[in-house]
């Protein structure tokens, strides 16, 4: 499965607004409720707040990758975003974070809700495509640059 | 030589000793009804010549002459007397020097020899022999297998159709019979039908012959056979085994569990009804640093750490153990807590790079397929080009050159797996791989058991070899699966609960104090509660799941009993 296939321009926000590591989840889920893709975005945030209490989503070299599962999540979508100032995540390597992938999915999807994950995190490792993503000044910027390093 | 005596009864127990005991009785009568009748004539003939000597002598010269001894203090001066002499002379040439020698070798000493080595290889099972395991062939992983039977006092033979070979075997202490493995009457002198499991550890195509032949003379004894090839998996299957070991592939797939590469879910090892073993990493995970006590592992998940690995060797948990960055974690819990650990972990260190796979033979592609499976890239190094596939995945060149591994990409390699079949290599190449990347994970097989602690030494992070994992899987199968090997030496097994500790409570019954096990689970009526608290009472005829090396396994059956 291609993460191009969880993202849609609609569910892309460039830039967040969001100065905190809780303003910038609640805006993520935010465009998500937008999009119609949840039945009850409160109880998206509780599940996505829960997970990130457990352990750190900043997975390091300014990328946050914040997940959750919830059956107020029907199938599984991923909204992302470009912070343009750095915000502090409590990432694992203390640096502040500026880009965010949001996953959610139904209780149901639970493989593909972690082959997905695996799947972001692999990417955004590639120091040449951080930079460029965080160049993207719009969505259909931001897919462009995402579908070409999966091509690859 | 305190064996002559039962060499001896051995020996006197076939039918044709005795006959040749006979004859040589017989031979020796005559010798002595000679000897007495050459001293009688000796008597008359002196008592002519007008010299008297006692009835002694007349043996003592008889048997002078016929010895070819001839002081010469005693002698005819008649011919007749000297004619006498030279018959004796003579016959005593005759009898007592060639004859004799002869008869003792023919018919005692040549049969004798003959017991004794038939006593060490014989061709069929004691009478009374039933449970035991027949074995095929003497190959790497029936060492091992014969040794944990021996160790759990389960009888076993060892097929084996050279005598000499069979000698050599019995000479190290190994139980084997002689016969031909593809002949009938070889497995009803085995008693098959009496047998607990009959092993065929050759190659596939004898293993195939064995278990037809096997099957002719016993329909339902249980069969495990080990396969190299994918391909032969059916075709012993149909041939009547009732279990076909892969083993190859299992070896590679418990390789590449081990792997360092792609992210860091949760690999399942082993099974135990609904409860799951697993392993993992937690290097590059917000976890390291922190105390097991602290990392809020059960809260999140409900997933309990059982065990926890620090560079290759196992320890049961405490508290305060701190996280490092060679840590791996044993969890135990069900599939939905296995589950919600990896998508806790999934987005922690997940590397882009290739594992090196050294040797693309077929444990090498077991390992890469494995990989594949989990999404993680890798590169095989293989040395003969006819086994390398035409795919930018092969790199083909040795190993030890340190030219073929670049291009394979060590330098920046997840992790390194040595696969080869040949022990002495691997030892080599992952010392070399180690001195060239000291921090890197390397994998190790073996296929001897007793290169294993080399390995370690050699720098391997983790190493398992072929034979025990082999035997482990056939003890399984003898058993009914309940032993789960979690690496050399380690394994989780079942047990019922001992009379001896059955209605007190898990903490009054020591029994990580005095065997070293820790109890990882309690089954009830088929109900698993993983990490029973300590105040739990054990219900008789409840089920206990232990982890614990194998000598800790050994002091628990020694000390409650199986």
């Amino acid at each position: 499965m291609l993460l191009t296939e969880l993202l849609t321009p609609d569910r892309i926000q460039v830039p967040l607004r969001g100065a905190s590591k809780d303003a910038l989840l609640e805006e993520l889920v935010e465009v998500l409720r937008r999009g119609g893709y949840l039945s009850d975005p409160a109880d998206v945030l509780r599940a996505v707040r829960a997970r990130e209490e457990v352990l750190s989503t900043g997975i390091g070299s300014g990328v946050a990758i914040p997940h959750g599962k919830s059956n107020s999540a029907p199938e599984l979508v991923m909204a992302a975003g470009v912070a343009p100032a750095p915000v502090d995540f409590d990432a694992l390597d203390g640096r502040p974070v500026t880009l965010v992938f949001l996953l959610v999915g139904p209780e149901s999807a639970a493989g593909a809700h972690v082959k997905a994950l695996s799947r972001i995190s692999r990417l955004v490792r590639r120091d040449a495509l951080r930079e460029r993503l965080a160049a993207a000044r719009t969505p259909d910027d931001f897919l462009a640059v995402l579908a070409e390093a999966e091509s690859t | 030589m305190k064996f002559v005596p039962a060499q001896f009864a051995a020996y006197m127990q076939v039918r044709s000793a005795r006959r040749n005991l006979r004859a040589l009785r017989n031979y020796v009568l005559v010798l002595l009804a000679m000897i007495t009748a050459y001293s009688v004539v000796f008597h008359f003939l002196m008592a002519a010549e007008g010299q008297r000597f006692s009835w002694l002598t007349g043996f003592y010269w008889t048997l002078t002459v016929m010895s070819t001894l001839g002081f010469g203090d005693i002698t005819f001066k008649s011919d007749a007397g000297r004619l006498f002499s030279m018959v004796v002379l003579l016959s005593g040439v005759v009898f007592l020097l060639i004859v004799l020698p002869f008869a003792f070798i023919q018919f005692f000493f040549a049969p004798w020899l003959e017991a004794r080595s038939a006593m060490r290889t014989p061709r069929e099972v004691p009478d009374g022999t039933a449970g035991h395991v027949i074995i095929t062939h003497y190959d790497p992983i029936a060492v091992s297998l014969t040794q944990r039977l021996a160790y759990q006092g389960r009888p076993y033979w060892v097929l084996e159709p050279d005598v000499k070979t069979a000698m050599d075997l019995h000479d190290v202490g190994i139980k084997v019979v002689v016969g031909d493995r593809d002949k009938v009457e070889t497995y009803r002198a085995l008693r098959v039908e009496r047998a607990a499991l009959v092993v065929a550890t050759g190659d596939d195509y004898v293993n195939t012959n064995t278990v037809f032949t096997a099957r002719e003379v016993c329909p339902d004894v249980p069969i495990v056979s080990v396969v190299r090839s994918a391909d032969s998996v059916d075709i012993l299957e149909l041939a009547g085994s009732t279990h076909v070991l892969h083993t190859p592939e299992m070896l590679g797939r418990a390789l590449a569990r081990r792997t360092l590469g792609g992210d860091l879910r949760a690999s399942v090892i082993g099974r135990f009804g609904d409860l799951l073993i697993a392993e993992a990493p937690v290097t590059g995970t917000p976890l390291m640093g922190k105390l097991l006590a602290d990392s809020r592992l059960r809260e999140a998940t409900g997933l309990t750490v059982v065990g926890v690995w620090e560079r290759g060797q196992f320890m049961i948990p405490a508290a305060d153990a701190v996280l490092g960055p060679q840590t791996a974690l044993v969890l135990a819990g069900s599939e939905v807590q296995m589950e919600r650990f990896s998508e806790l972990m999934a987005i922690y260190s997940v590397q882009d790079a290739p594992v090196v796979i050294v040797g693309g033979g077929r444990v090498g592609r077991a390992v890469a397929r494995a990989l594949d499976e989990r999404e993680v890239p890798w590169r095989i190094v293989e040395k003969n080009p006819s086994m390398a596939k035409e795919s930018g995945q092969y790199v083909v060149g040795s190993a030890a050159d340190r030219e073929v591994l670049e291009r394979a990409g060590l330098a920046d390699a997840a992790a390194a797996v040595v696969t080869t079949n040949d022990d002495a290599a691997n030892i080599y190449l992952t010392l070399y791989i180690r001195r060239l990347r000291p921090e890197l994970q390397i994998v190790s097989r073996a296929t001897l058991e007793r290169n294993v602690s080399t390995l370690h030494r050699a720098g391997a992070d983790f190493v398992m070899s072929y034979a025990s994992m082999g035997a482990n899987a056939v003890y399984n199968v003898l058993e009914r699966g309940d032993v789960v090997m979690l690496a050399e030496g380690l394994e989780v097994f079942r047990s019922p609960i001992p009379a001896a500790l059955a209605g007190r409570p898990l903490a009054h019954t020591k029994i990580r104090e005095t065997t070293g096990c820790s109890v990882v689970a309690l089954e009830i009526d088929g109900e698993v509660q993983i990490s029973p608290p300590p105040d739990v009472l054990l219900p008789r005829g409840a089920e206990l799941i232990l982890i614990g090396t194998t000598e800790a396994e050994r002091l628990f059956v020694e000390r409650f009993g199986r």
